[in-house]
């Protein structure tokens, strides 16, 4: 008897321990606090026409400063109501002159102000200023001075945010290197901003959403998370400029659409809420989950859209690979899949770089003919058409390029990349430049059709490494390779298909008879246009005997088990929309009038800039906008395109890292295409 | 019956009961979290990936007659068939070699040491040894002997069925050492009176004594022989030689493109042959321990 309650002792000890552990790991319900914010607009004093600052003084008073709708009078404001009135500042009067008109005053929050004078911010304490210098690899974006520390935000040549912290004191300076602050500086959507609390506490910057940074802590947190603040305000249309924040209040200076006029935002709190009580529930507990296996800024840009469309609609955007997690592409794949298959996956997915043909075959997109069909006359079909072989539309294509081969007549009529290289070879030299060729390679095995249903064609692969061979040769390519060269075929994948060389540019100067370019952007297309105006050029799909190729990005699908299927579509709908594809500068954007929009097109010809091979040089090529009748040129061309290159990014790098061998460390192209043969046919067979 | 029997019976009865409870906690994990689930898997392996509509034996016919699976069970099994025995044998030799050596205490912890190293430190370890400008090529030019590009020609299969050893060697010799010093040493001294040799105590005695340990150094052996997967995949990528692409490769590999279907059949398949395997070695060796 004794030996069985013992037992049962134990079990009881044991089913309570599990029961406790179970508890303790019990997914934890969503509590995460979302704070709601509406956004006040303030009323600016009619002197300010552009806010130049605005802080928060220590006794609560909102001080900004600016100028008039000429640029010459300044002056600074007070608000002891957070902008509900006005009143001139007494410093008003007294303020040193400034070198220039692009000159301005600061404060900082005990009141002390400082000049910012092109590159140097001149101090005014104890009557005595002293200069900060900051040319030393910055442009100057916004600073904040609490006590003996100054902060500055500068962006380098690269376009990198960073804050930099004065200790002027010691007269030294540091880059400010938290790493969660260096991440939110990178999402900066504005021009870039940077407030101080007057506690000295802390530092607020935009960088998806306003971000806090706590200086004892060296933490930065999110203040208002992107989502809340797109909801209050417009960021695409109204970038942040300016902050200034004190405790709870916190004020945002944006630059209005027409990009001379400031607008001041306050931002309370909890209201939202309470008036979303009045309206009526149009699914504000829908969230809308969009996917995309890697960073995708026009995605990212898209989101402020829907949200000023759709109030009562959450967004979210998860990036799949952002290649510091340890994460590898091949895990976030897997990962995805097995959230598509426990019904919890996106709603919208960004096929790029995913299996879209598997997706489709296994039913996990959702059809979208009729979204696509009633936009049918606004946008390139025939780019739609091409990517979808059902009788239904899974996927949509929102950008593309179209890879060209560029040169004289003789080369771009040659129909195959094979006969091109044939037709390179008989050129005088120099034929193509270092640059060019790993472009020419990728895109030539992009517009091969060696990659078949159950296998690799041996003979075409074959036939395309010797060409890779020819043209090394006469790309006068190096032999050995260090690293991750910019020649290597690795590289090209890496950055494939959003690379290219300027292929007109070095035919126009006489470096080149020939390459591989791409038709994507209202800028190339200008370029290639002007030259071929100027010298023997011409251009043609590439490899066009199998196709007249082009390559689909931004490729858009709806998760067939989304359980927010009509906000998908929404979303879907008003990213082909005019408005939102404007601001896309991935490609060519599908949407007709996008397309038109991204061109400089006059009635005729005008002069628009010149191209130089050299920034030293003084006599380069004249770029003129394109006519009526060389757009619509352009255009029929675009819509002969009817074969998307479908790239499969295992496969490619499988096909480039034999191809690098044999380029670099001297393997032999029939072992190579062995080794490419069995393993690609293998995964291909699975 | 007698009473004594009866009583016997009854006490056998009740310690299957008691010993029932001891392993119930484990048991309902096992259930909750392997069966239960496995009971999904063999729905699925008749029904489509996303639909779930019915498909019949479609996905069987598809699974067998998929090339990449009849390569990867044909690997899967070549390694198993080489793996195991030598890793069975090798261990008893090793075992019965140092049970004889009275301070081979140091080699044992020699032997164990390779359970020790985390398999990313072995990958690593390995990709500095078998990279075609690794050790092993270099020490080979040594000897004007040329090298090979071991990860990625069918060495690739004897890299990895060395690893494998190497790694479980330690294990399977103290498993062995554990049942060689349960066998009574009269039962030696006898037969060394007797007048027999080493290798005739070996053959008659050890060996025979050793026969029920063979079923649990064996199960334990086979399903290591599965992990050595980590070290191929680590070393040679999502597609490696084709020598080593086993089953678990197709496996990740259906699992990346979503093609659940045929996972669902290949686990079906995996999980048959096993208990069929594991019935057989139970049948022939597991008996001989009651």
């Amino acid at each position: 008897m004794k030996k069985i309650l013992s037992i049962l002792l134990a079990m009881g000890l044991m089913i309570g321990t599990i029961g406790c552990s179970n508890e303790g790991n019990a997914p934890a319900e969503k509590k995460e606090e979302k704070l709601e914010y509406q956004a006040v607009k303030i009323e600016k004093p009619e002197d300010i026409q552009k806010i130049q600052f605005l802080v928060y003084l220590e006794d609560g008073t909102l001080r900004i400063g600016g100028s008039d709708q000429s640029g010459e009078e300044r002056t600074v404001w007070d608000s002891k109501n957070n902008g509900k009135d006005w009143i001139l500042a007494g410093d008003s009067e007294q303020l040193p002159e400034l070198k220039n008109q692009n000159a301005f005053y600061k404060y900082s929050s005990d009141g002390k102000f400082y000049a910012v004078e092109e590159q140097t911010i001149r101090l005014y304490e104890d009557t005595q200023p002293s200069t900060i210098n900051i040319a030393e690899g910055g442009s100057y974006l916004d600073s904040a001075l609490c006590e003996q520390d100054f902060y500055l935000l500068v962006e380098d040549e690269t376009g990198t945010k960073q804050i930099r912290k004065y200790n002027l004191l010691e007269q030294s300076w540091e880059n400010m290197e938290s790493e969660e602050l260096v991440q939110a500086l990178k999402k900066t959507t504005g021009y870039g901003c940077l407030a101080a609390d007057p506690s000295a506490e802390a530092l607020y910057t935009e960088g998806e959403g306003i971000v806090k940074y706590s200086v004892k802590k060296d933490e930065a947190t999110q203040a208002i998370n992107a989502e809340v603040l797109n909801s209050c305000i417009d960021t695409i249309n109204e970038p942040i400029t300016g902050l200034a924040v004190q405790g709870k209040n916190i004020v945002v200076c944006t630059m209005g659409e027409s990009g001379n006029e400031s607008n001041l935002y306050f931002l309370q709190k909890g209201q939202t809420e309470k008036n979303e009580k009045d309206k009526p529930d149009t699914g504000k507990n829908t969230v809308l989950e969009i996917y995309s296996l890697k960073e995708n800024s026009m995605i990212r840009n898209s989101l402020a859209f829907f949200r000023r469309e759709h109030t009562d609609i959450s967004i979210n955007y998860t990036v799949g690979y952002t290649g510091t997690d340890g994460f590898s592409v091949s895990d976030a794949i897997r990962k995805l899949n097995t959230e598509i298959m426990a019904g919890e996956g996106p709603d919208i997915i960004v096929l790029d770089n995913l299996p879209a043909e598997e997706y489709i075959s296994k039913g996990v997109l959702e059809p979208i003919t009729d979204i696509v069909n009633e936009k049918k006359d606004e946008i390139f079909f025939n780019m739609i058409e091409g990517y979808n072989k059902e009788s239904e539309i899974y996927c949509v294509p929102t950008t593309f390029r179209i890879p060209v081969i560029i040169g004289n007549s003789e080369v771009v009529s040659a129909g195959s990349s094979n006969a091109v290289v044939d037709q390179m070879e008989q050129q005088e030299s120099p034929v193509l430049t270092q640059q060019d060729f790993p472009y020419a390679a990728m895109y030539m095995f992009a517009t091969s059709d060696m990659v078949e249903k159950d296998g690799i064609n041996e003979e075409k692969l074959t036939a395309y490494y010797n060409d890779l061979l020819r043209l090394k040769e006469l790309g006068n390519v190096t032999d050995k390779i260090v690293g991750e060269s910019d020649y290597s075929m690795k590289q090209a994948v890496n950055i494939f298909p959003y690379g290219e060389s300027d292929v007109p540019i070095d035919i126009y100067f006489g470096d080149a008879k020939a390459g591989v370019g791409q038709i994507a952007y209202g800028d190339t297309y200008i370029k290639l246009n002007s030259a071929r105006k100027q010298a023997d050029i011409q251009f043609d799909y590439l490899n066009k005997s199998s196709g007249n190729y082009y390559i689909p990005t931004e490729v858009l699908g709806i998760n067939s088990m989304s359980p927010s299927k009509d906000a998908a579509k929404e979303f879907l709908s008003l990213y082909l929309t005019e408005e939102v594809q404007n601001t896309n500068t991935m490609g060519f954007s599908i949407n007709r009038n996008s397309m038109r929009n991204s061109i400089a097109v006059t009635d005729l010809p005008q002069y628009y800039t010149t191209s130089y091979k050299n920034l030293e040089d003084t006599s380069g090529l004249d770029l003129y906008t394109l006519s009526t009748d060389e757009f619509n040129e352009l255009l029929q061309f675009v819509e002969l395109a009817d074969t998307p290159v479908q790239v499969d990014a295992a496969v490619t790098e499988i096909v480039m890292e034999q191809a690098d061998k044999i380029l670099y460390e001297g393997l032999d192209v029939q072992t190579a295409v062995q080794t490419v043969c069995d393993k690609i046919n293998l995964y291909l067979k699975e | 019956m007698s009473n004594k029997k009866r009583k016997e019976k009854h006490m056998k009865k009740a310690g299957a009961w008691k010993g029932l409870f001891f392993i119930l906690p484990s048991l309902c994990g096992l259930v909750l979290f392997y069966l239960l689930p496995y009971l999904d898997v063999i729905k699925r392996s008749f029904s489509s990936p996303v639909t779930g509509a019915f498909t019949g034996l479609e996905n069987y016919r598809l699974v067998f007659g998929n090339e990449a699976f009849q390569l990867a069970a044909q690997n899967t099994v070549h390694f198993i068939i080489t793996c195991v025995p030598i890793l069975v044998i090798s261990s008893l030799l090793v075992a019965v070699i140092l049970q004889k050596i009275v301070k081979g205490n140091l080699l044992k912890i020699g032997f164990l040491f390779p359970m020790a190293i985390p398999v990313a430190s072995v990958v690593l370890l390995w990709k500095g040894v078998f990279d075609p400008q690794g050790f092993l090529n270099s020490f080979l030019n040594l000897f004007g002997i040329s090298g090979n590009d071991w990860m990625n020609t069918k060495s690739a299969f004897w890299v990895l069925v060395f690893s494998y050893a190497w790694k479980n060697m330690g294990y399977c010799m103290i498993l062995w050492l554990a049942s060689l010093a349960a066998i009574p040493k009269e039962i030696y001294e006898a037969a060394k009176i007797d007048g027999s040799g080493e290798v005739t105590c070996f053959l008659h005695i050890t060996l025979p004594n050793l026969l029920p340990s063979f079923f649990t150094i064996t199960v334990i052996s086979l399903i290591n022989s599965f992990k050595v997967y980590r070290e191929a995949y680590l070393v040679a990528g999502d597609y490696p030689d084709q020598s080593i692409y086993m089953m678990q490769h197709l496996f990740n590999n259906w699992f990346r493109d979503l093609s659940l279907d045929k996972l669902a059949v290949g686990a079906v398949i995996n999980t048959a042959i096993f208990v069929v395997l594991i019935w057989g070695f139970w049948k022939g060796w597991g008996q001989m321990d009651e």
